[in-house]
C-alpha cells in the first residue's frame, strides 16, 4: 500500500505545503505583517541544527556509542546561554554593516578584506559539501528502504546505481529547484528571507512530532515504557549506560561538546537563521532557552529507539542509522513510517535550503564577485548587474547540490551518517578564532586570520579528510598506516606521535593548536593597520554605541551620481530609487541630486551594496567611483579617541545637566516657600491691624462721649473710664505679645537655659492665677506626683506657657462650676503636664488652627476673648525646648491641653553638671 | 554551572551502571540537568524582561 508512486507523491506534496508557507509568509511581509517576527518562530528556525544527522544519525550513534550523541547537543546548549552577549554582538554589527553571510562576517572584521572572504568561502564549502551529501544520502537512503515496505530491505548499494538511475540525483535537482524558489527568486539588499524562515520553522515542528512519534511508538507500544525497555535491553546485553566504556571516551565527551558548541555558532546555515535572518534582537531572549529545549525534546527518545531496534533487529544487518524508519516498517505501520519517513525528509530538506542559500550567498559575493570585478576594471562591465548576481547565485545552488550528489555517489558509503557530520563540524570548527577572538581582541590582524584559517584548515584535510579518502579508496592505505612517504611521525590520525584519541578529537585538538597558534602569531607580529582598526573598533565595541561610527573615517570626493548609478547597476533602478529617496528623505534633503556627496552619503552606498555583493566588494566598488584620500592610521586612531572623547563629555554635560535641573528644582521649591511667607506676613499685619482697631475704636469712643459731654454722671464717667483703662490694657498687651513673638520668630528672642522642676514651677503659676480662679469660681484639682520632673528650660518662658494655659483654662469654664484640673505626669525621657477644663470644648475642626496666629475657638456663641496669640508663642516655646505641645477635646466635655518636655532638655552629661553648678545663681 | 554537572568529575558519580526505577542514572542525570539548565535559563531571561 505504499509505492513509489505514493511516496513521491506525499513528499511532493509535502514540498509543495512547505513551499505555500514560503510564499504566503512572503506575501505578509511585503504588507508588513510579517508571520516570522516572533519569538519562538526564531527559536525554532534556529532548530535548523538539527538535519537527518539528528534525525536518523542520532539513533545509529547511540547505538553504538551510548549516551555519547548527546555531546552534539549539549555543546550547543551551554553556548546558547552566552548568546545573550555573544549572538548579540554578532547580530548588532552584522546589521550595522550589512554583513550577509559567515564570510562577510570575518572579511569585515580584518578591513574588508576579499582575500579572507573567499578563503572562508572556500572552506565553508569543502567543508559542508560532505555535509550535505549526507542530507542527500539521508533522503534517498530513507526512500529507497520505504520503497520495499513492508519488507526491510537493505541490500541496494548507492555506489553501483547508474548516476541516471539513481534517486539522489533526482533528489538534489528537486531540491536545488526548490532552494532557488525559496531564496533565489529576487535579490534582496537585506538578504532575508521572511518565507523561508517560516518554512523552516514548520519543517522544525514536523521533525520534531515525527521522531517523538516514533519514540512514543517504540516505548510504549513496543514495550512497556522506559524502564521495561530498558531491562529487556539489559538482558539482551545491548544495554551499554555508561561513559567511560571506550578508552578515551572522557577526551571525546569534552572534544565533541566544544566541537558542537563551536559549529552551532559557526555553520553557514546557523549564521543565516541566527544573524541574517534575525528580525529583532529581543527575539534572542526565547531562543536561549527554547533552544536547548528543543534539542532536549527532540533526543529524549533517542536511546529507546536504539534499543527498541536493537531487540527488534538483533542477529540482522539492519543499520542502527535507519531505525527510525524500520522499526515501525517492521511492525506493519504504514502511517507512521510515512511519518517518519517525511519528518526526516523534512530535517535534510531544511538543511539543505538554508545551507545552501547560505553558501551561494558567500560563493557569489566573496569568490564570484571579486573576480568579476578584476575582470571590469579591464572591459566595461554588463548593464544590468542585479540580474547577473541572482544567476550567479542560482548556479552557486546548483552546483552546490551536484557537488553534494557528487560526493555522496562516490564517497558516501564509506562512512556512516554521523562521521560526516563531525568532518564537517571540524571544518567550520576553522572559523571560530578568527571570529570569536577577533569579538573580543582588538590585536587581530588580517595576516593574523589569514595564516589561522589556512593552518586550521590545512591540518583539517590531513588529518580528517585525506584519511576519509584514504577509507574510501583513493589513497593508498599505507598513507594512514605507515604515514607519508613512510614516516610515522606523520601518520594523519596520530600527528607527532599522539595517540589513543578518536579521530576527532586528534583533529579537533591539532588544528586548534595550530590556528589559535598562527592567528596570534601574525597578529601579534605586525600591528593593525588603518582598515583594521577602524573595522576592529566597529565590532569590539558594538554593544557599546547606539549608533555606529565610523562614518567620519572615510575622506575624499565623490558624486551622488555615480554612486546611485552603482546602486542602480547592483539592485536594479526601481530598488536603488527607492532606497536612495529614502535615504535623502531621511536627511531632509527633498531632491536625490542635492544629496551632499559626503562620508555619511558614501558609507550609505557602501553598506547598501554591501548587502547585495558583500562588504568587501562593495568597497571596491565605491572606491572605483570615488577618489578617496588614504587616511593615516594616526588620523584613525585620532578619530576614535574624538569619538570616545566626545562620548565622555557628552556623559559630562549630561551629569551637568541633571545637576542644574536639581538646583532649579531646590530653587523652585524656596521660591514657593518665600511667597508662602510672604503671604503669612500679608495675614499677620492685617490680623495685627485689626486686632489693634477693636480696642482702639471702643477707646476712643468712651473717650469722644467723655469729652463732648460734660454733664455725664459720675458713675457713669467711671464706667466709661474703667473700659478705657481696660481696653489699653489689652492693647498694651497685644503689642507685647505681638513683639514677642515676632522676637521668637525671628530668632532674637534671649533664651536661657536652666535646671527646673516642673512641678514646682505649676505651684508658683497656680498661686499667681488664684485670685482669677476664685472671682471664676472655679475649683482646681491637683494630681502632682511626690517625685521632682526637672527639665531643661527658660524658667520665665515656661511660665509664660503655664500661666496662658491656666488663664484659658479659666477664662472658658463656666462661671461658678467651673473645676480645671492640672496633671503632671513624669516619664522616663520626657515630661508631660495637662491642664483640663469643663468648658465647651473646641470643635474638631478647629483643633487644628488654634495654635496658629489670631485665631481662637468660635465656641457656640461663645465671644472670643483674649488676643489669640497666647497659644501660637506657647508653642513656639514649648518646641524651642525639643517638646510638642496640643489640645485633646471631645466637644462639651472640655478640652485638655497637654505638653511635654523631654527629661535634662535632651542635652548631655557635660551640659547638665554645669547648669547644675548653675542654676542656684540664676535662680 | 552547566560545565560543572556535566564537565567534570560529577558526572563519573552518576557513570556506572546503577538503575533507579529500571533506569540507568546517567541518562536520569544527563536529561535532568539538562532540563535544569532549560528552565534556569527560561527564568532568568524571562524574569529580568525590562
Amino acid at each position: 500500500m505504499l509505492n513509489t508512486k505514493l511516496i513521491v507523491v506525499y513528499s511532493l506534496l509535502y514540498l509543495g505545503l512547505l513551499f505555500a508557507i514560503a510564499y504566503w509568509a512572503d506575501r505578509r511581509a511585503d504588507q508588513q505583517r510579517s508571520v516570522i517576527s516572533h519569538p519562538t518562530v526564531y527559536a525554532l528556525s534556529l532548530a535548523v541544527y538539527c538535519t537527518a544527522w539528528t534525525f536518523y544519525g542520532s539513533v545509529g550513534r547511540a547505538a553504538a556509542t551510548g549516551v555519547g550523541f548527546l555531546t552534539i547537543y549539549l555543546g550547543p546548549t551551554l553556548v546558547a546561554m552566552l548568546w545573550g552577549t555573544l549572538l548579540l554582538k554578532m547580530i548588532r554589527v552584522s546589521k550595522s554593516q550589512r554583513i550577509t553571510s559567515i564570510a562577510d562576517f570575518i572579511a569585515s572584521r580584518y578591513g574588508k578584506s576579499q582575500l579572507l572572504g573567499g578563503i572562508v568561502t572556500v572552506i565553508a564549502v569543502l567543508g559542508v559539501v560532505p555535509y550535505i551529501a549526507l542530507q542527500l544520502k539521508a533522503i534517498s537512503r530513507s526512500f529507497t528502504i520505504l520503497q520495499s515496505y513492508p519488507d526491510v530491505d537493505l541490500s541496494g548499494s548507492v555506489g553501483t546505481i547508474p548516476i541516471l538511475q539513481d534517486t539522489a540525483l533526482y533528489v538534489a535537482l528537486v531540491l536545488a529547484a526548490f532552494t532557488i524558489l525559496f531564496g533565489a527568486r529576487h535579490l534582496d539588499a537585506s538578504e532575508r528571507h521572511e518565507g523561508m524562515v517560516a518554512a523552516i520553522a514548520f519543517e522544525s515542528i514536523v521533525k520534531l512530532l515525527a521522531f517523538l512519534a516514533v519514540g512514543i511508538f517504540a516505548t510504549y507500544y513496543l514495550h512497556d515504557g522506559f524502564a521495561d525497555l530498558f531491562d529487556k535491553a539489559e538482558l539482551a546485553g545491548v544495554l551499554n549506560p555508561t561513559i567511560a566504556d571506550e578508552a578515551g571516551a572522557y577526551g571525546d565527551w569534552y572534544s565533541l561538546t566544544i566541537l558542537a558548541a563551536l559549529a552551532v555558532m559557526m555553520l553557514p546555515r546557523q549564521f543565516q537563521v541566527a544573524v541574517v535572518e534575525n528580525s529583532s534582537e529581543h527575539h534572542l531572549r526565547r531562543a536561549v532557552w527554547m533552544f536547548p529545549l528543543y534539542l532536549l525534546l527532540i533526543n529524549i527518545f533517542v536511546i529507546p529507539i536504539a534499543l527498541a531496534g536493537q531487540l527488534t533487529f538483533a542477529g540482522t544487518s539492519v543499520d542502527a542509522d535507519t531505525f527510525v524508519l524500520t522499526l515501525p516498517m517492521e511492525h506493519d505501520q504504514a502511517a507512521l513510517s510515512l511519518f517518519a519517513f517525511i519528518g526526516g525528509l523534512s530535517a535534510a530538506t531544511g538543511m539543505v535550503i538554508v545551507e545552501t542559500i547560505a553558501l551561494s550567498t558567500m560563493v557569489c559575493n566573496d569568490l564570484v564577485m571579486p573576480g568579476l570585478l578584476r575582470r571590469w576594471k579591464r572591459m566595461s562591465p554588463v548593464v544590468d548587474l542585479s540580474r547577473l548576481l541572482l544567476n550567479i547565485r542560482r548556479g552557486a545552488i546548483v552546483v552546490i547540490l551536484l557537488l553534494g550528489y557528487l560526493y555522496f555517489h562516490f564517497a558516501g558509503e564509506a562512512y556512516a551518517l554521523v562521521s560526516i557530520g563531525l568532518i564537517s563540524f571540524s571544518a567550520v570548527a576553522q572559523f571560530a578564532p578568527a571570529m570569536l577572538i577577533g569579538l573580543y581582541w582588538r590585536g587581530g590582524t588580517r595576516a593574523g586570520a589569514l595564516a589561522g584559517l589556512l593552518a586550521g584548515f590545512a591540518v583539517w584535510v590531513y588529518t580528517l579528510l585525506l584519511p576519509s579518502f584514504a577509507k574510501s579508496g583513493w589513497l593508498p592505505a599505507a598513507f594512514l598506516e605507515q604515514g607519508p612517504f613512510g614516516i610515522t611521525l606523520l601518520r594523519p590520525q596520530e600527528l607527532f606521535g599522539l595517540s589513543g584519541m578518536n579521530e576527532i578529537t586528534h583533529c579537533l585538538f591539532w588544528s586548534m593548536v595550530f590556528n589559535i597558534g598562527a592567528y596570534l602569531f601574525f597578529s601579534l607580529k605586525r600591528a593593525p593597520n588603518v582598515d583594521e582598526t577602524t573595522q576592529a573598533t566597529l565590532f569590539v565595541d558594538a554593544l557599546k554605541h547606539e549608533r555606529p561610527l565610523g562614518i567620519g573615517l572615510w575622506r575624499g570626493k565623490a558624486e551622488v551620481k555615480e554612486l546611485f548609478g552603482l546602486a542602480e547597476r547592483f539592485l536594479g533602478a526601481p530598488r536603488a530609487r527607492q532606497t536612495f529617496e529614502k535615504y535623502a528623505a531621511g536627511r531632509e534633503v527633498p531632491d536625490l541630486n542635492e544629496l551632499p556627496a559626503d562620508a555619511e552619503t558614501v558609507h550609505f552606498a557602501e553598506t547598501l551594496l554591501a548587502g547585495a555583493i558583500g562588504s568587501a566588494s562593495a568597497r571596491v566598488m565605491v572606491a572605483s567611483v570615488t577618489a578617496e584620500e588614504p587616511v593615516g592610521l594616526d588620523e584613525v586612531l585620532h578619530i576614535l579617541d574624538e569619538a570616545s572623547q566626545i562620548r565622555a563629555y557628552s556623559r559630562e554635560v549630561e551629569q551637568k545637566s541633571l545637576e542644574l535641573e536639581a538646583a532649579s528644582r531646590e530653587l523652585k521649591a524656596a521660591n514657593e516657600q518665600l511667597k508662602e511667607i510672604d503671604r503669612l506676613k500679608d495675614d499677620f499685619m492685617s490680623s495685627v491691624t485689626h486686632e489693634l482697631r477693636t480696642p482702639l475704636a471702643s477707646i476712643r469712643a468712651f473717650s469722644e462721649i467723655l469729652h463732648d459731654d460734660p454733664k455725664i454722671e459720675l458713675a457713669q464717667r467711671r464706667r466709661f473710664l474703667g473700659i478705657i483703662v481696660a481696653e489699653t490694657k489689652r492693647l498694651s498687651r497685644l503689642v507685647n505679645q505681638v513683639l514677642d513673638l515676632a522676637k521668637i520668630e525671628s530668632g532674637h528672642a534671649d533664651w536661657r537655659s536652666e535646671r527646673i522642676d516642673v512641678g514646682q514651677l505649676i505651684n508658683e503659676a497656680a498661686e499667681a492665677t488664684e485670685q482669677l480662679f476664685k472671682e471664676r469660681g472655679a475649683e482646681v484639682l491637683w494630681e502632682l506626683p511626690g517625685s521632682p520632673c526637672t527639665v531643661l528650660v527658660d524658667r520665665d518662658r515656661l511660665m509664660q506657657v503655664v500661666l496662658n494655659l491656666l488663664s484659658n483654662a479659666v477664662k472658658y469654664a463656666p462661671q461658678n462650676s467651673g473645676i480645671i484640673r492640672i496633671r503632671l505626669q513624669p516619664g522616663a525621657t520626657s515630661c508631660r503636664v495637662s491642664i483640663s477644663d469643663n468648658g465647651p470644648g473646641i470643635p474638631l475642626a478647629d483643633q487644628s488652627h488654634i495654635f496658629e496666629k489670631f485665631r481662637q475657638a468660635s465656641g457656640a456663641g461663645h465671644k472670643p476673648v483674649g488676643t489669640g496669640l497666647g497659644l501660637p508663642i506657647s508653642r513656639k516655646i514649648i518646641e524651642h525646648f525639643g517638646g510638642r505641645i496640643w489640645v485633646d477635646s471631645q466637644s462639651e466635655n472640655g478640652a485638655t491641653f497637654i505638653f511635654e518636655l523631654p527629661v535634662n532638655g535632651g542635652g548631655d552629661q557635660l551640659v547638665r553638671e554645669t547648669d547644675v553648678e548653675k542654676s542656684p545663681d540664676s535662680r | 554551572m552547566g560545565i560543572v554537572l556535566l564537565y567534570s568529575p560529577a558526572l563519573t558519580l552518576f557513570d556506572r551502571v546503577l538503575e533507579w526505577a529500571g533506569i540507568p542514572v546517567i541518562y536520569l542525570y544527563l536529561f535532568g540537568v539538562w532540563l535544569l539548565i532549560v528552565v534556569l535559563a527560561a527564568i532568568t531571561v524571562e524574569t529580568d524582561s525590562r
